[in-house]
């Protein structure tokens, strides 16, 4: 609200103009306080924890030796480069809590389609297993197998179906 | 199970997605009775003794337009259709419709069977098209064995305009059974998965069709992976394994209503649905633990029963006719090969030993045959007999896989997929490893499913 602000001298001045009596030293009064102007109050803020976003792929990617690892023809077995690879994603996730992962499990084109189906979910078993085994809890690991719909490498030819061998680490966004 | 259509009113009750279709009986005119004389028909095969068939258009008994184009017109695809059929089969040499002479309504029922003679023919199969006013449509077929001079077999349908290819498949199926002593089984429709797009991203859909390609429709639009489907025995509906929402798990689709309901609701992976003879059980395999084993779960929903129980995969069940035992893949002994059960999991023993891989059994409809897929170096369709005898290799390539029986256990579709593309297409042999034939379908396709005939 604002203030209307009167002037000492207009305020003798009106007296003056009231009365007839000679003017009177009058201390006038002092000024109207000004009514404090609303100072403006910052709204109280408090500091909360909120959860960092989730890491991308590709920084997960960044911090690991890889989100895949691959698998001997027909098998669900973890080699010594497969348990490196999850021992370096088991780390990352320890140092990251609240990420979930979705493990998939594919296999090569070599096959029959339902038997590829089962076989890569035991690839993707396989791999959640040893991380749960290696205390990651459980309920922050999926599994789903894709079986052989589901090539990174489309080549016929014994590298290509090594590559297609495989269980990938994917956060969950 | 032969299923023989007989000449006597009949209609089939069931309509959805195919054009209801109904027996009619045709007049006997004249006093002389139908002899039905058996040719002596080599089903062995082989093309060169295919037996010559004379496929005339079929006469227009009255001028009326149909909603399927005039009766004429009809008459003449009628007749095209027919041929198709009875030329697939590898039974059969069909000459005509084109190039031959015009059959008059009179002559239907009478044929000049010298004429027919000196054309080549062994056999005749032609017919008339009558349309009424409501827009249904009678068809009459007629058999003739033009050698001895005599009919075979007659048998009438009447349908709506746009049932008219289910008609023409009738014809062939009342003249594939008569002269071969089989079942039919042009009058049915194949389910498979479309496909389309890159190795690497592979678009697949659901579809369906009629066993010659015809009035083929796409089922789901392609965002969501589906695999391995299967008609229902009612043929009511389909049975399949989608992606969609990012889990594996089995759903069933109404044709009807055209609604989805999942099958089974769990977190673990639920694959391979396959329904059973009676239309009461869904049987599909589950991974637990990593572990897949079959198990069966009322149509009706509840909780399911676990028929094998093995740290391993088992997978790929499939019923015999009677619903009495089931034939499916285990790699149990160490490697994939053909066990039976009975349907709740008794019994179980081993039946395939020679050497290799086998996967994908198939129990034929006739109950006599169990189709494979056998992997010995190449991909083979194979089969035997119930207790693993007398094997038979039919085909291979690279890539031939999961066999799918005809309705009358003569022919199987499976699918063939090229090394290196990775591209696949539904084809069909016969039983005895002849008629290697490519099932044309819009784009590429696998994982056919025969269903049953249309009744």
């Amino acid at each position: 609200m604002k203030t209307k602000f009167i002037p000492v001298f207009a305020l003798v001045a009106v007296l003056a103009a009231c009365t007839h009596e000679p003017p009177k030293s009058v201390t006038p009064p002092p000024p109207p306080e000004p009514e404090a102007a609303a100072a403006p109050v910052a709204p109280q803020v408090q500091q909360v924890a909120i959860p960092a976003s989730t890491p991308t792929q590709a920084e997960f990617v960044a911090h690991i030796v890889s989100d895949h690892v691959f698998f001997a023809y027909d098998s669900s077995m973890l080699d010594g480069a497969a348990m490196a690879t999850l021992d370096s994603q088991i780390a990352w996730a320890q140092a990251h809590p609240q990420v979930k992962f979705t493990i998939e499990g594919h296999t090569d084109e070599r096959g029959t389609r339902e038997y590829n189906l089962a076989l890569g979910q035991r690839r993707a078993v396989a791999a959640q297993a040893y991380m749960v085994a290696h205390g990651v809890r459980a309920d922050r690991v999926n599994t789903l197998s894709y079986g052989k719909e589901r090539p990174e490498d489309g080549g016929s030819n014994e590298a290509a179906w090594a590559h297609n061998r495989r269980a990938v680490s994917i956060i969950v966004q | 199970m032969n299923i023989k259509i007989k000449s006597m009113l009949y209609c089939g009750a069931f309509s959805l997605y195919a054009a209801q279709i109904c027996a009619q009986p045709l007049p006997t005119q004249g006093a002389a009775p139908v002899v039905e004389k058996p040719l002596d028909v080599d089903v062995s095969g082989s093309s060169n003794k295919a037996i010559v068939i004379a496929v005339p258009a079929f006469a227009a008994q009255n001028t009326v337009a149909t909603k399927a184009g005039s009766s004429a017109e009809l008459g003449k695809q009628i007749a095209a259709v027919i041929a198709g059929d009875l030329s697939y089969s590898g039974v059969f040499a069909p000459k005509g419709p084109m190039g031959l002479p015009e059959v008059s309504a009179a002559q239907v029922a009478s044929p000049d069977y010298s004429a027919w003679s000196a054309q080549g023919a062994s056999a005749l199969l032609q017919g008339f098209v009558r349309a009424d006013d409501s827009g249904n449509i009678v068809v009459g077929c007629y058999l003739y064995d033009v050698l001895a001079g005599s009919e075979l077999r007659r048998a009438g349908f009447s349908f709506v305009a746009k049932g008219w290819r289910r008609a023409a498949h009738k014809c062939a199926d009342m003249a594939f059974g008569k002269m071969t002593g089989e079942g039919g089984f042009f009058d049915s429709r194949i389910i498979y998965v479309a496909e389309s797009g890159s190795k690497t991203h592979r678009i697949k859909r659901l579809a369906i069709m009629d066993s010659d390609g015809a009035n083929h429709q796409f089922l789901t639009n392609g965002q969501a992976m589906v695999l391995t489907p299967h008609l229902t025995p009612d043929q009511r509906s389909i049975v399949y394994m989608s992606y969609q929402g990012n889990r594996g798990r089995i759903f069933i689709l109404d044709l009807v209503g055209n609604t989805q309901k999942l099958v089974f609701d769990t977190p673990n992976l639920t694959i391979a649905p396959r329904v059973s003879p009676d239309n009461q059980w869904v049987l599909f395999a589950m991974s637990v633990g990593g572990n897949t084993n079959l198990y069966r779960i009322s149509v009706n929903g509840g909780e399911p029963q676990q028929l094998t129980k093995t740290a391993g995969i088992n997978v790929g069940g499939s019923y015999s006719p009677d619903g009495s035992k089931i034939a499916f893949e285990s790699d149990r002994s160490g490697s994939q090969q053909i066990y039976v059960m009975n349907a709740d999991g008794s019994a179980l023993h081993r039946i395939s030993f020679a050497g290799g891989r086998y996967a994908t059994p198939a129990w034929s409809p006739n109950g006599e045959w169990i189709a494979f897929t056998k992997i010995a170096g190449s991909f083979q369709i194979g089969v035997f007999n119930s207790d693993g005898g007398n094997e038979r290799i039919l085909t291979q390539s690279w890539g031939d896989e999961a066999p799918n029986w005809s309705p009358n256990s003569r022919y199987l579709a499976f699918f063939r997929t090229q090394e290196g593309s990775g591209k696949a297409q539904i084809w069909s042999i016969d039983l005895t490893g002849a008629n290697l034939r490519r099932i044309n379908t819009p784009l590429d396709g696998s994982d056919p499913a025969w269903g049953p005939l249309l009744p």
